[in-house]
């Protein structure tokens, strides 16, 4: 290594009184790392604190150096940092892990973190080091993408009460399994909360559907019916159609109608309602 | 050994269930219900589950056979009340009582008694036997 640094077109640096792998070049790399950069012992007593860690953790080197890891671990992950320990101990390497620390004012980081073992010049493991990327701002940002898929699901899905004893759930847009699960829960708590002996499920916003989400529409249907309340579909689009049949989805039992108008009539006779000019 | 009453209203049976049934329990209400249906010739039987928050397989299977059976004895079962948890779960475990008829409440279920009870009149009436006929 030190032959290959004294090669030519090295020598300005090294004329220079710089050696890449001299000690103030690796020191400066770790203290100018955007990443908190922490040395411990195998026991997890500090040794090293650059100043990221400084600046994320929001205690001073000095603070921090001869403390216990536990410093800024939240009481709640301390057998975990003790496992990394371990880990390290048998000479693994920790990569990527993402975890909760705690701050000097006491606020929580989620943090992702890359631990690796320090070793003397004879090989053995004396430590570990880590390096820690705050990841608060990532995760909460999918804290918030998690809650709008939520609330999509919720806006995308309305039961509508078309007349007393009459519920509709017009369906729109893709239906994929966790949301037509979601249908089903809704609709179901609907009818109870309505009374209603009649819903019709109205499919003409569904593109598509396949062996799943008709196997879901099935279900819900033959769970309205225990709870006594019939169910039709209306709109199925031709090609859904025939999809349906392709697939072998048996349909024969459930009112299917052409469109939701349709199916209303059928209701309101059902209900003994008849709908005339005045 | 614990029992759930069978009450009789007009030519109807009422059973009202209010708490988790054990199987033992749910094997004497099948005996007791059959036997009053006979005893008093009760066109209808209604039982209500919606105190029910969990119905096992055991449960399910076993009303689905005592409407059955109550079929024979010339009696139709409705079950009113059942709740969505419930309903999910039956489908789940692949119980649809496709026998078995359903209402939302008790008084829906007593509409859909007396329909189903003048429609099986009416099928006497064309010929079929019927004891009191």
């Amino acid at each position: 290594m030190a032959d290959q640094l004294t090669q030519p077109g090295m020598d300005d640096s090294t004329k220079n009184g710089f050696q890449a792998d001299s000690a103030s070049y690796l020191v400066s790399i770790v203290e100018n790392s955007e990443d908190a950069i922490i040395g411990k012992t195998l026991e997890g007593t500090i040794v090293s604190w650059n100043a990221a860690a400084e600046k994320m953790y929001g205690f001073t080197a000095a603070e921090a150096k001869g403390q216990p890891i536990s410093l800024i671990v939240p009481p709640d992950h301390i057998n975990e940092i003790m496992q990394i320990l371990q880990k390290i101990g048998r000479g693994e390497k920790v990569a990527h892990h993402e975890t909760i620390r705690a701050t000097k004012d006491g606020r929580r980081l989620y943090v992702s973190l890359i631990v690796s073992p320090i070793k003397d010049a004879g090989g053995k493991i004396i430590g570990a080091s880590s390096m820690a990327r705050d990841i608060t701002e990532r995760k909460h940002a999918e804290e918030v993408i998690a809650r709008q898929q939520q609330e999509i699901l919720e806006i995308s899905t309305p039961v509508v009460q078309l007349w007393p004893g009459v519920l509709a759930l017009p369906l729109i847009g893709t239906l994929d399994s966790p949301r037509t699960q979601t249908v089903m829960e809704r609709l179901l708590n609907r009818i109870v909360e309505t009374g209603s002996s009649i819903a019709i499920i109205d499919i003409t916003g569904v593109p598509t559907v396949d062996t799943m989400v008709a196997q879901h529409l099935l279900k819900t249907i033959a769970a309205a019916r225990l709870m006594g309340t019939e169910c039709m579909i209306s709109g199925i689009r031709p090609a859904i159609a025939q999809t349906i049949i392709h697939l072998g989805v048996n349909l024969s039992d459930i009112i299917t109608k052409a469109t939701l108008a349709d199916a209303f009539a059928v209701a309101l006779k059902r209900l003994g309602l008849v709908v005339s000019h005045a | 050994m614990e029992r759930i009453p069978v009450l009789k209203v007009g030519n109807f049976l009422l059973v009202t269930i209010q708490e988790e049934l054990q199987d033992r329990i749910v094997l004497n209400l099948q005996e007791d219900l059959l036997a009053r249906i006979s005893e008093t010739g009760a066109q209808g039987v209604l039982i209500d589950i919606s105190g029910l928050e969990m119905v096992d397989s055991f449960t399910g299977r076993v009303l689905a056979n005592t409407a059955g059976m109550a079929h024979l004895l010339d009696a139709e079962t409705v079950v009113v009340g059942m709740r969505p948890a419930v309903a999910i779960t039956l489908v789940e475990l692949g119980l649809s009582l496709k026998g078995i008829h359903t209402a939302l409440n008790v008084d829906k279920g007593i509409e859909l008694l007396q329909s189903l009870v003048a429609r099986m009149d009416a099928r006497s009436d064309n010929g079929h036997n019927r004891s009191e006929a």
